[in-house]
């Protein structure tokens, strides 16, 4: 048995077997003359139509007169090949009424059934037709069959049939005249076409004919066309200049140049741009000759066709057309010169420049972007220092769209050549959409942190960091730039520190943001400097608790600090508004005394009532409520006030929101989410997506993701020891992972933390035990910030025969109870085993660049396998 | 039956032309209407002013008509639609948008087509209607901006081009891309050689699917508020549902959609992939369904493959490179690949290419790829010109057919080997039968 509704392939992966099936066809023909839903029926006839055979045809063609399934049962007769079918269709065609019938014959037009050509012309001119449709169908189906009888009876109908079937009648005739113009037979097709094109017709299908007679005729094709162009008729004129396109020959194109001045302007305009469409050659002159002198509409039309056909002659026109004072003609003019297929266009233009008056000269600038004109290149870096201001910007403009990535020096010497702050301006965007040209994302600052690290003059390097901050925004960060310029905060040059300072505030990342809350609380900074570095930062922190950024930034901290050292109101703005992302009850204690402070009340309350849901029932709440009392109480906004009341009284989000609170339940999707992000087995999870720092806690501007990999630290270097840690804790494990540190300076070394902790004081520690990386530690274990000394080495035999300084190494982490295992590239290095009741069992896992050094340590592969 | 419901006056570039130089004839409308009448555009002359109306102007048409009305050379005067809300609120918009009062509604296209001053119709129904209402807009003289897919079948596909050529008619089919500038930097780079030798393209397409069910019966509503027979026109007939209609979910049905809904971006992507392989007259000669893909190859010998989004480029061992996100140029991608280099885009703009050289002739594309606007005004300057313009009935017959022979390959679940010139499945007598299928009476082509 079938299936009804069928999706996907289903349709015909029933009926598989190429062509008819005669097993098949008994199946569905059964479904047919069964009980089955109508639905059903029709459906088995939808499979007949690809696979039945002929013994479908009679059970179809029972259904023909079917008022719901005899469209579905001619569907199959239509396009079922074998002569049957067209004896069922025509048998009908004789018999069944109305709309059923006129179906039946409209599918004998789409077979081109020959042998219904008698019948159709009895029904063509029968009477008792329904309102002409019948005939009007049959007429249309003789048209479609076109053989010589059926062409001879469409035509006599339109000469001696009755007025109200001319219409169809004329259609039918131009459907056999196309087909025989197709097939070559021009002689039958033109008699067609005049004989559509002389009837009492609508004017739609008299154009339609006219056309097909100036394709059909041997001669007098090109006499037609020309009389239509001066035919009162608006319909006629379009069908010449369509004709005009098609109608081939080696004289219609001199016959139609001959004629333009014949054409009144508007017209004369339209046949000039089919004569450039027709592609042929001999047009030129008659072009150039009105792109010079005409009136307008037509100079215009030329002007434009200059731009698909021009030759070097016709430059000097344009030319002189851009200085026209018709703002039409000038446009059409810059357009053309713009794309005009002219040899060595660039150079003549180039020249031109040279003497052209200023106005002019600017326009002949943005014509060589327009181009394109790569060679222009050094000229238009001439013109964009001279003393002239309008000459400038619009060379600068130009390069901006020529200039190639390799380019780059020049055009960075010759933004900081440049006087004029505008023309500053556009050198800036030059370089940088000309950087943006590169296609490695990660080499678009390149040349131009080259040109930054080798300035030695702070107003080169001061002027250097607008482009380059530009590029950083344009490209999404980079931590090379971001090392660069974090490096020049520490400059003594005034310009200098305040240009990196505002480039690293507009930082498209958060990776600045603990560098700019460090600049923020130094004391030493101005006011300004304070104010630009603490909204900067807010912003990051604001952007990755809300969720906009994903970010190794743990941003609760940020907000901590800035709380520090906020002052005017919008400062306290940003930080209450972030703070309404962050749904902690540190959060909470943060924006407690902001409920007092009658300049962000409101909005420190709004923030409370957004992170209260997530604070009931946890330790916070008898603080939370407290909270929302008083704001029920004492807030001036009415909806704040009735949402905090509400919550107050413990009416929280709706219960199904709540049932996804457990934790248990939240570690599950973050343990399948590191599966999906892996794809490890059940059982290890992967602990790093190769994408981003989810997961993971640590300053971005430390730690980052570079092609797929973890980097820290720079080799421009680290100044204290740096830590990025997972978001929960491990107790009993195996951990896996690769590393690579390569260093030229300092104490090179960093390691991977296990069961540890951060520390307080100084915030940027850890305590706990440590796999030693660099500096000939490796493969050993050490107690970091906690015992602070080696609780097991390897040797320096087994250091230097296992590990590849500079390149991956593999390390295996296992913790069993109080045992401690540590396996380098392979080779157990430490089975260590804990003698200290007191020491925690579990704690974070934490990756370690070393303070003090020129290095940058990277991790990869990163698993880890629960025991138990 | 008399479904026209309101009417307004306009003047058009077709009653103003002809009159102004038919001497004597007679005067349909009032020869000058004052700039100030006519509100927005008014400082466009009547004789370049085209009058437009709108056939089934749903969400995508309303994107295309926005793209339109805010052109100063256009008057919008009629709209059609089968349901009663719809008709009403285009009305309401595009009155809004003109200030005047003058945009008549109607039910039955047909009356609309009637109207001698309308110049020109965009067509935006549901996919069934597409190929019939464009053949009775050109048969009526009127030029035509068709949503895509155009046709139903090869067989419809054929029939419009046909009419639309012998007609002399302007047509452009709704496959903007062809006018959105990164789609045309992109086949710049596959045509002039900058790609090296072109071997192969990727085009992107919904994933495939045919639903043959029917929604369960409700019953029908008023004609004047829905009119279910005119809804279905040359579909099969099934049970009203408002499903259908009112929430426009007629997608994916094996009667409504075309070739399991390849060409719903495959009318997109195949075609700018036939742009690039300078294959505008032709199509694909063989086809290989594979799981959701289907592999193709022209005569050529360069092959196109077709598969679903969330499509990833896949550089080839000669690239040395190409590492980026999926989607990374949005959605519509497509990708072409020569021996020398490769470029790959999508709706967003965004182009990915190599080797970097090409990059230098790389400008910032701002314009989406789902924007009409430069397609719509071409549209309009070709009403004048008469020129072809970019998706004309010939480059919309091949690259529709070419999806097309792609769902039939994909639905039969086999290899199938099709004939361009004759348009034809080469012995295939299964492939063949697909080709078209029965329009419901009284409807035909």
């Amino acid at each position: 048995m079938l299936a009804l509704a069928l999706t996907g392939q289903a349709l015909i992966a029933e009926a598989r077997a190429a062509g008819p099936d005669p097993e098949k066809t008994r199946e569905l023909v059964a479904i047919l003359q069964s009980d089955a839903s109508l639905e059903a029926r029709a459906r088995a006839c939808q499979q007949l139509a690809l696979v039945g055979t002929k013994e479908a045809v009679p059970a179809l063609a029972a259904l023909l007169g079917d008022e719901k399934l005899g469209y579905y049962a001619r569907d199959v007769l239509e396009v079922m090949p074998d002569a049957s079918a067209g004896d069922a269709l025509r048998t009908a065609a004789g018999t069944l009424p109305g709309n059923a019938r006129i179906g039946v014959i409209n599918s004998l037009g789409a077979r081109r059934d020959a042998q219904a050509v008698p019948l159709l012309k009895q029904l063509a001119a029968g009477p008792g037709t329904n309102e002409g449709a019948l005939a009007s169908a049959a007429l249309l189906a003789l048209g479609r069959i076109a053989t010589p009888e059926a062409g001879r009876a469409v035509a006599q109908a339109l000469v001696r049939g009755a007025a109200g079937l001319r219409p169809a009648a004329a259609e039918a005739c131009l459907l056999a005249a196309d087909r025989w113009l197709g097939e070559g037979k021009r002689v039958q097709a033109l008699a067609h076409f005049e004989a559509v094109r002389g009837a009492e017709v609508p004017i739609a299908l008299r154009a339609a004919a006219t056309r097909g007679a100036i394709l059909a005729r041997e001669s007098g094709a090109l006499d037609l066309l020309i009389e239509q162009l001066h035919s009162p008729e608006l319909a006629m004129r379009d069908i010449a200049l369509r004709a005009a396109r098609e109608l081939r020959g080696a004289n219609v194109t001199p016959a139609l140049v001959a004629e333009l001045d014949k054409l009144e302007p508007a017209l004369q305009a339209l046949v000039l741009t089919a004569l450039v469409d027709r592609g042929e050659p001999g047009v030129l002159g008659a072009v150039e000759a009105r792109a010079a002198t005409a009136n307008d509409e037509v100079r215009i039309a030329a002007i434009k066709a200059l731009g698909k056909i021009g030759g070097a002659s016709s430059l000097p026109i344009l030319f002189e057309a851009i200085q026209s004072s018709r703002g039409e003609i000038a446009a059409a003019a810059l357009a053309s010169l713009g794309r005009i297929p002219a040899r060595d266009t660039d150079a003549i233009i180039l020249k031109q420049v040279a003497t052209a008056q200023s106005g002019v000269r600017e326009k002949l600038i943005g014509v060589l972007g327009d181009r394109r004109a790569e060679s222009a290149t050094p000229e238009l870096m001439r013109l964009a220092l001279q003393n002239d201001g309008e000459t400038s910007k619009a060379a600068l403009r130009a390069l901006g769209v020529v200039a190639r990535p390799d380019e780059l020096p020049q055009l960075i010497r010759l933004a900081l050549a440049v006087q004029e702050e505008a023309a500053k301006t556009l050198a800036d965007r030059a370089i940088v959409t000309t950087a943006m040209k590169m296609i490695e994302p990660e080499r678009r600052a390149d040349a131009v942190l080259a040109e930054f690290r080798g300035a030695s003059d702070p107003a080169t390097k001061a002027a250097l960091l607008r482009p380059l901050g530009a590029i950083v925004r344009s490209m999404g960060g980079s931590h090379e730039v971001f090392f660069a310029v974090r490096a020049a905060l520490k400059g003594t040059a005034e310009p200098v520190r305040e240009a990196a300072l505002r480039c690293l505030a507009q930082w498209p990342d958060a990776t600045p943001a603990t560098t700019l809350l460090a600049l923020a609380a130094n004391e030493g900074a101005s006011e300004e400097e304070r104010e630009v570095a603490l909204r900067g930062a807010l912003r990051m922190a604001a952007d990755v608790a809300g969720g906009r950024e994903v970010s190794s930034l743990d941003a609760l901290e940020c907000f901590v600090q800035a709380a520090r050292v906020v002052r005017t109101r919008e400062e306290k703005l940003m930080l209450v508004s972030g703070l309404g992302s962050v749904r902690r009850p540190e959060a909470l204690r943060l924006l407690q005394p902001y409920l007092e402070d009658a300049e962000v009340q409101t909005e420190a309350a709004l923030a409370v009532v957004q992170i209260a849901p997530a604070l009931t029932g946890t330790r916070s709440a008898p603080a939370l409520n407290a909270a929302l009392e008083r704001i029920a109480a004492t807030v001036k906004d009415e909806d704040i006030r009735r949402k905090a009341a509400r919550l107050a009284k413990g009416e929280t989000a709706p219960p199904a929101a709540k049932k996804k609170a457990p934790k248990a339940g939240k570690r599950n999707a973050a343990v399948a989410a590191n599966a999906n992000a892996g794809g490890a087995s059940a059982g290890r999870q992967v602990l790093f997506n190769e994408k981003n720092l989810a997961g993971w806690d640590g300053d971005p501007a430390v730690w980052r993701v570079r092609d797929g990999v973890i980097v820290g630290g720079t080799m421009e270097g680290n100044p204290r020891n740096e830590f990025l840690a997972t978001k929960r804790s491990y107790g009993d494990f195996v951990l896996r992972l690769e590393y690579k540190l390569v260093g030229t300076e300092g104490f090179v070394n960093g390691g991977v933390q296990f069961r540890s902790v951060r520390v307080a004081q100084p915030p940027n520690e850890m305590s706990g035990y440590q796999a030693d990386i660099g500096a000939g530690h490796s493969g050993s274990l050490y107690d970091e910030s906690r015992r602070k000394k080696f609780l097991a080495r390897a040797t320096d035999e087994q250091v230097k025969r296992l590990e590849k300084p500079g390149e991956w190494n593999r390390y295996e982490i296992r913790c069993e109870g109080s045992r401690v295992e540590l396996t380098l590239n392979g080779e157990r290095t430490v089975v260590y085993s804990e003698a200290d009741a007191t020491v925690a069992r579990a704690g974070l896992v934490a990756l370690q660049i070393h303070g003090k050094c020129k290095a940058e340590i990277s991790f990869r592969n990163l698993e880890i396998e629960e025991l138990r | 039956m008399n479904s026209k419901l309101t009417t307004g006056p306009a003047t058009s570039r077709r009653t103003f032309l002809q009159r102004s130089l038919a001497a004597g004839g007679a005067t349909l409308f009032p020869l000058i209407v004052p700039a100030h009448v006519l509100g927005r555009g008014g400082g466009v002359a009547p004789s370049n002013r085209i009058v437009l109306g709108g056939i089934g102007i749903g969400p995508r048409g309303r994107q295309v008509l926005s793209s339109i009305i805010t052109e100063p050379d256009v008057r919008y005067v009629a709209t059609c639609d089968v349901q009663a809300t719809l008709r009403e609120s285009v009305k309401a918009l595009a009155d809004e948008a003109q200030g005047n009062k003058d945009c008549a509604t109607y039910r039955d296209f047909r009356e609309l087509l009637a109207r001698p001053d309308i110049d020109a119709v965009l067509i935006a129904t549901g996919d069934r209607w597409h190929a019939l209402a464009s053949i009775h807009a050109a048969k009526a003289g009127k030029d035509v901006y068709s949503e895509k897919p155009c046709g139903l079948t090869i067989g419809q596909c054929q029939a419009l081009s046909d009419t639309i050529r012998s007609t002399g008619r302007v047509f452009q089919a709704g496959t903007q891309r062809r006018n959105v500038p990164n789609f045309q930097f992109a086949v710049h780079l596959a045509r002039s050689g900058k790609l090296g030798r072109l071997h192969t393209m990727h085009a992107s397409i919904y994933k495939l699917e045919v639903n043959t069910s029917w929604l369960p019966a409700e019953p029908e509503p008023p004609r004047d508020v829905i009119d279910w027979d005119l809804w279905l026109g040359p579909a099969p007939w099934r049970p009203y549902n408002r499903s259908y209609v009112v929430d426009r979910r007629w997608r994916g049905y094996y009667d409504f959609d075309s070739g399991a809904k390849l060409l719903d971006w495959g009318a997109h992507t195949v075609d700018i992939c036939q742009w690039a392989n300078d294959a505008d007259n032709t199509a694909p000669v063989e086809y290989r369904p594979e799981g959701g893909t289907v592999y193709a190859r022209y005569a050529n010998g360069v092959k196109l493959v077709m598969r679903p989004n969330g499509w990833i480029g896949q550089p080839t061992a000669t690239n040395g490179a190409g590492n980026f996100a999926v989607g990374s140029t949005g959605t519509c991608p497509v990708r072409f690949e020569g021996d020398e280099g490769w470029v790959e885009t999508g709706d967003n703009g965004t182009v990915e290419l190599y080797p970097a050289a090409l990059r230098n002739e790389w400008r910032a594309f701002t314009m989406r790829g789902t924007d009409p606007a430069q397609h719509t005004r071409e549209f309009l300057d070709c009403v004048k010109t008469r020129a072809l313009p970019a998706a004309n009935y010939n480059v919309m017959r091949h690259s529709h057919i070419a999806c097309h022979a792609a769902a039939i390959a994909w639905q039969l679940g086999r290899p199938v080997t099709f004939d361009p010139v004759k348009e034809e499945f080469a012995g295939d007598e299964e492939a063949n039968r697909m080709r078209t299928r029965a329009m419901r009476e009284p409807w035909h082509v």
